[in-house]
């Protein structure tokens, strides 16, 4: 059997976590080596095949399956223990394979869980809807005149159409680098995501801001209170707060 | 504002566009672009001693939200929105092609999420 790693934890897995089933079914359930926990469980190392996938029906079944299980247990564990989580699809040959991952990378191990320790990743994004944010007069067809022609004044409509889309995008940018300003400095550590394909996300307008932020569990109120201040849905500003999520998005080092 | 809990994912989001009249009872659920944001994009990278066969994770994301996210499904759904929205309504036409050629198995994929199984017996012979 092979072994999956979930994620790196100081403490072995509750009780709780224990009585789960990982991504193959397995009950899930920890190797300690040097003060250190892997969250693991055992799979047949066949369901992992090397082949390059093809992203056929059964490699979206399979990667759907490993997503949800994946993310159920890590998210088991972030309740009442500082959690590293790895990336899916992490596999070792066996336990012994993973206490030498533990040993070998116990300093960048200990040294990431300092950083997230005591501390709850949230995400914001801030979501603006085209058409109602901040309609200024310019921003209104012009008049083009009683001799244009009806070609002219689609072109002249076209043009401020266009115009007036540029100003409010130039206007939803600036806001989302100032809501993410507010909001890094209530964080420890915050990363800007790239937006989300709306037909997966199912948001309207433009998410102009999609970001991550590593909050101390004392100052939670406070980033929701910076989210509530910019919320601001007759001007076509909306807020979305999602978490407390395990800290996904600061288990890595920010490259520079 | 929309306050979303990260608890559980996935079934969540999917089921909004997939016509299921329960998925609207959970909005307290993590969207699956979160999820996927967050699994398959970020946590620790370790090499590990297997290259797991999802390895081509972003040709799968790709196909999963286009599985999941189709085009047609979601005009069927009567969100057509995006084609008004500059950012992506290129892609959206880029995307259309192969959508239709998803679609097939999409729609193998989607009826048994609605029924049982396996069909109940009609009744036993001796009853």
């Amino acid at each position: 059997m092979a072994t999956y790693v979930y994620a790196i934890t100081r403490r072995p897995a509750p009780e709780r976590v224990r009585g789960m089933r990982g991504v193959s079914g397995e009950p899930v359930r920890s190797i300690e080596h040097g003060g250190l926990s892997a969250i693991v469980g055992s799979v047949d190392p066949r369901r992992f095949s090397e082949e390059p996938a093809r992203g056929g029906e059964e490699d979206l079944r399979a990667l759907e399956g490993l997503l949800r299980a994946h993310h159920r247990v890590v998210q088991a564990l972030a309740g009442d223990t500082t959690v590293l989580p790895l990336r899916l699809g992490t596999v070792y040959r066996g336990d012994e394979r993973v206490e030498a991952l533990l040993e070998d990378r116990r300093a960048e191990f200990e040294a990431t869980l300092e950083r997230i320790a005591g501390r709850t990743e949230w995400g914001v994004k801030l979501l603006v809807d085209s058409a109602a944010f901040d309609a200024e007069p310019e921003d209104r067809e012009p008049d083009a005149g009683p001799a244009a022609g009806a070609g002219t004044r689609y072109l002249l409509r076209r043009r401020s159409e266009e115009r007036s889309r540029q100003r409010r995008w130039d206007r939803a940018a600036a806001l989302a680098d100032q809501v993410h300003a507010a909001l890094d400095a209530v964080a420890a550590a915050s990363r800007r995501h790239a937006p989300q394909d709306a037909r997966l996300s199912g948001h309207r307008g433009w998410m102009v801001l999609n970001g991550a932020y590593l909050v101390d569990q004392g100052r939670d109120r406070e980033l929701l209170a910076v989210v509530r201040r910019f919320d601001d849905p007759e001007r076509g500003v909306r807020l979305e707060l999602t978490g407390p999520w395990a800290p996904y998005s600061f288990a890595e080092e920010e490259r520079a | 504002m929309t306050v979303t809990e990260a608890t559980t994912g996935w079934n969540s989001v999917r089921t909004p566009l997939r016509r299921d009249p329960g998925a609207l009872a959970h909005p307290s659920s993590a969207s699956l672009a979160d999820v996927l944001e967050r699994v398959l994009d970020k946590g620790v990278i370790i090499a590990g001693d297997i290259r797991v066969n999802l390895l081509d994770i972003e040709l799968l994301t790709i196909r999963v939200r286009l599985l999941i996210a189709s085009v047609d499904r979601a005009r069927e759904m009567g969100i057509d929105w995006w084609e008004h929205d500059p950012t992506l309504s290129s892609r959206a036409h880029d995307l259309a092609e192969e959508n239709r050629q998803l679609r097939a198995r999409l729609e193998e994929l989607e009826p048994p999420d609605h029924e049982p199984p396996g069909q109940e017996p009609e009744g036993d012979e001796d009853g």
